[in-house]
């Protein structure tokens, strides 16, 4: 008799591997052992679809339902689902298209569906309060050290050479045909963003860009502002700042441990 | 009704409520006695989903039926999936939470499918051990659903129901009896879907589910993406002559249909509970 490991492992590998091997566990009675197999096949990969269709909408409009499938099937066998919880699946998906031969007449298609990722984990994670805007202006009037700070966790952060906010709204309506959108339009630098449960995309400039970055990666202040005036020399910082605190995007600060 | 009775599931008919009805639930406020949903789908720290589900919590008694927990996988269980879990079950207070006796992962990669497990003492052990571990986690009974299935295995020792019996008699867990899984199984397999209910004792089925399925001719296949069938709502009513009115769920999950289909679903299960109710009085 085969331990129960040895028949799911088996029964996985009739699941994903190619060719299909039909475990000889299986009861034919009317049907056979590979139709009965077939049937889970058809399942586990239907329910990844969907999945995928649900988290991946517009990479789905943007390459039509046969190749959204054909590609979809292609990264479920390739792809090992971490959790039990299936809306952690497909986070690769953009890399997978990367990679992905047939997709190539289609440059934009990885970052679009980057975007799309990342608006699926933030459908899903807490929105923290704004920043205590007293709290910090006390902290700014003392003689302070230099301030880190956090993004909200509702945030993201994406840069593209292709337009993917206009494309990601113009495939927002189902009946509407997508207008003419220029592709080199130059980089699309995004804050990616769920406000009041709505999500939104923000876009950048170049200085907004690197500092929003360079704090999200742990950056103090000082250093952060360094990498935004290396790129746009006319960067208006405290604005910015401002702004991207009474807007919630920056929602905690601490202040660096003095040298010496 | 009070906020204590919100925690309890109570002796009617509910609806299995999905992504694409919760606004207009929350805008009508149905008159069903309780909804349904998937745990995994509030699995995040926050967010949309569960701003709407703490409100309907705040109108609705709640039930959370896991379909991830992976009972019946020989992989230990995932202490991740039972954090998030049993945060999401302290958060709702749930009338009832529930998984299903079957498997969904192997070395560490899902199916996200309910899977069959050959009935053997290896098997049933396991499921029994994975039960217990989890009501220990939680602090509270669960519920365990009987999956259908499309294939046996050769080497299973144990027929189906007497399995399903011993996981609540070994455990004290509850059963959650989907008597269209049933109806599926017993027709996929050529067993007597009434015998099965006759064999389950009285007092340890706590829910039932009811859902449609898909016939390809050789296999029926639970979709849950048709209305209740005929041959599903006889058995229904056996059901109900046999353990009595307990509370009962229209499922519905693949071509949802408008909410007023579910909700006219629910009014022929009602229906059908009353009769049943007054027969018994």
């Amino acid at each position: 008799m085969p331990s129960l490991r040895e028949v799911q492992e088996r029964f996985r590998d009739a699941v994903f591997e190619a060719p299909h091997g039909t475990p000889d566990f299986i009861v034919p009675g009317r049907l056979t052992a590979e139709w009965r197999m077939a049937a889970y096949r058809g399942s586990v990969f239907g329910n990844l679809r969907s999945a995928l269709r649900g988290v991946y909408p517009v990479t789905d409009r943007l390459v039509g339902e046969e190749f959204f499938d054909f590609a979809a099937d292609r990264f479920i066998r390739d792809t090992l689902s971490p959790s039990g919880d299936v809306h952690q699946f497909g986070r690769e998906f953009a890399e997978f298209l990367r990679a992905f031969p047939s997709a190539a007449s289609l440059p934009y298609l990885p970052d679009v569906a980057r975007l799309e990722w990342l608006m699926h984990e933030i459908h899903y994670v807490a929105e923290l309060a704004p920043l205590d805007l007293a709290a910090l202006a006390a902290l700014l009037a003392e003689d302070h050290g230099d301030l880190g700070f956090s993004l909200n966790p509702a945030c993201r952060l994406l840069a593209s050479p292709y337009p993917i906010d206009l494309i990601w709204q113009a495939n927002q309506s189902e009946i509407a045909e997508p207008e003419q959108i220029d592709l080199d339009s130059g980089t699309a630098r995004l804050l990616v963003r769920r406000r009041a449960g709505a999500l939104e995309t923000q876009r950048l400039d170049a200085g907004s860009y690197a500092l929003l970055e360079q704090l999200h990666a742990g950056a103090l202040f000082s250093m952060a502002l360094q990498a935004a005036l290396a790129v746009q020399a006319d960067f208006d910082a405290a604005s910015f700042l401002l702004q991207q605190v009474q807007l919630g995007t920056l929602v905690a600060f601490h202040q660096s441990e003095r040298e010496g | 009704m009070s906020a204590d009775d919100l925690s309890t599931i109570p002796v009617r008919v509910g609806i299995g409520l999905r992504a694409p009805h919760i606004r207009e639930f929350l805008d009508t406020l149905p008159d069903v006695g309780w909804v349904e949903v998937h745990s995994e789908n509030y699995f995040g720290d926050g967010g949309q989903p569960l701003a709407l589900l703490e409100q309907v919590r705040q109108h609705y008694p709640v039930s959370l039926h896991g379909v991830g927990l992976s009972l019946g996988s020989s992989d230990e269980l995932n202490t991740e999936h039972l954090r998030r879990l049993k945060r999401l079950v302290d958060h709702i207070t749930p009338g009832f939470v529930s998984d299903h006796i079957s498997w969904s992962s192997v070395g560490g990669r899902y199916f996200n499918d309910l899977l069959p497990i050959p009935y053997t003492e290896e098997s049933l052990n396991l499921v029994c051990r994975h039960v217990e571990q989890t009501q220990d986690y939680l602090g509270r009974r669960i519920l365990a659903e009987n999956a259908s299935s499309y294939l046996q295995f050769s080497h299973s020792t144990i027929p189906e129901w007497e399995f399903v019996e011993q996981v609540a008699n070994r455990t004290g867990c509850g059963i959650l009896l989907d008597i269209n899984n049933v109806y599926v199984s017993a027709s996929n397999h050529g067993f007597d879907a009434s015998a099965y209910l006759r064999a389950i004792p009285k007092e340890m089925v706590q829910e039932f589910h009811l859902a449609g399925y898909t016939d390809t001719g050789s296999l029926l296949l639970d979709t849950h993406g048709a209305p209740v069938f005929d041959a599903v709502w006889v058995l229904y009513g056996e059901a109900l002559a046999r353990f009595g009115a307990i509370p009962t769920l229209i499922e519905w999950d693949t071509d949802i249909p408008e909410l007023a289909v579910l909700l006219d679903e629910a009014g022929k299960a009602a229906h059908m509970m009353e009769a049943e109710r007054a027969l018994a009085a």
